[in-house]
């Protein structure tokens, strides 16, 4: 099984085995490579993880033709290229920004801080498996068929129907949290 | 946010239009009813913003499986470190009966055992190479040294000193092929394993008088 498949079948186990083969070796080749301090070195790998998984989803790239490690090290030589640049004119903030900062340039209308606790809230509020269905019908890209697969509906139509349900429920979770605001 | 205004059909349709799934006269068609219908222009904004929300929220989950991912790591570093610094005490036991033992090995193991008597060392140590090995052999295709192939085993371990193998190969030359010099080594042989009286018997012999009178 390619590793593309694997990260959408089973997301948590493919990270964990990509993480602890390249973070040894990646962490301290980024460090000698670029002289970055160790924790910097770690924020660029795991943001290296992070695109290397939202490429595969969007289906930017694809196991036949995409080595892992390639990708990894080349994404992580132009973060930490983009690093020492940030380095040279500002002073970074202590605190993690990574994912935020990778959100902010990917999805300027949507990347903010506040829609990205808004993001997290709403979908932890729905559960699973409406949340399943969601991520994996509108970002993940599987097909109503593989979702009935997945998470053992009936047939397509149920599944179909389920994430119609799914999304007037999220609406209104949206609805009570804007209420609050 | 207006509720969901879209029937079931509808919002499947804008789903394969979002995800570029429809045929170009579908599209077309979709396009226009966003261009007229509001309802369904506000659905198909609340889909792009629930696409939206599904990658933010998915690459959330990933941050937080390799945050969790690099606990783990840290934590089988530092269990590998605080094993090597709580065991060292017992890495030093070990290195130090280790080192004992190989010294020991090394001085005794290592050490050649002798059997001929003290006034012979001189002789079997120093000069042995040079005045008792009376013989010549050849490793050279071209060129031959004469010995059978009976002689050169019996030669050769009497020149490494392996005079328990040698000697009674020696002893065998000597009384079937009447080799002098065999029985001349053999003589030697007997008194570097230690047997002095048999090999002084041997080494005064008439057969063996022009041979070097080296051990008396």
């Amino acid at each position: 099984m390619h590793w593309v498949e694997k990260l959408k079948l089973d997301q948590n186990k493919a990270l964990n085995d990509i993480y602890r083969i390249y973070r040894g070796d990646c962490v301290m080749w980024l460090q000698n490579q670029y002289s970055i301090r160790e924790d910097e070195a770690i924020d660029v790998f795991q943001l290296s993880i992070i695109i290397l998984y939202d490429s595969a989803m969007l289906g930017k790239v694809k196991s036949e033709t995409t080595d892992v490690k390639s990708f990894l090290y080349g994404v992580a030589r132009n973060k930490a290229y983009e690093l020492l640049r940030q380095k040279k004119n500002i002073v970074l903030a202590d605190e993690d920004h990574t994912l935020l900062t990778y959100l902010a340039d990917e999805m300027p209308d949507h990347g903010t801080e506040d829609a990205l606790n808004l993001a997290v809230k709403a979908l932890e509020e729905l559960g699973d498996p409406c949340k399943s269905i969601i991520q994996m019908y509108y970002y993940k890209n599987h097909s109503m068929e593989e979702i009935t697969q997945n998470l053992g509906y009936k047939n397509a139509d149920t599944t179909k129907n389920q994430k119609y349900k799914c999304l007037k429920r999220l609406q209104s979770i949206y609805f009570s949290h804007f209420k609050k605001e | 946010m207006k509720p969901l205004k879209s029937n079931e059909h509808d919002i499947f349709l804008l789903d394969q239009y979002i995800k570029g799934q429809l045929s170009k006269s579908q599209q077309l068609d979709t396009q226009q009813r966003l261009l007229s219908d509001v309802d369904l222009r506000t659905d198909y904004e609340y889909l792009l913003k629930v696409a939206a929300d599904a990658r933010i929220s998915s690459l959330y989950e990933v941050n937080q499986i390799l945050i969790d991912a690099e606990k783990e790591f840290v934590n089988r570093r530092k269990g590998i470190m605080s094993i090597l610094i709580s065991q060292w005490k017992k890495y030093l036991v070990v290195a130090i009966l280790f080192s004992g033992l190989l010294y020991l090995g090394i001085k005794y193991l290592g050490t050649k055992k002798v059997a001929y008597p003290e006034q012979y060392a001189d002789i079997f140590e120093k000069r042995f190479d040079s005045e008792l090995i009376l013989h010549e052999t050849y490793r050279a295709v071209s060129q031959t040294d004469g010995l059978s192939t009976e002689q050169r085993r019996a030669y050769e371990l009497y020149s490494i000193q392996k005079f328990e193998k040698s000697a009674p190969l020696l002893q065998k030359l000597w009384e079937t092929k009447n080799d002098t010099l065999a029985l001349y080594y053999w003589g030697i042989s007997e008194i570097g394993r230690g047997n002095v009286e048999k090999g002084k018997e041997i080494l005064v012999m008439e057969a063996v008088n022009e041979y070097p009178k080296i051990i008396k």
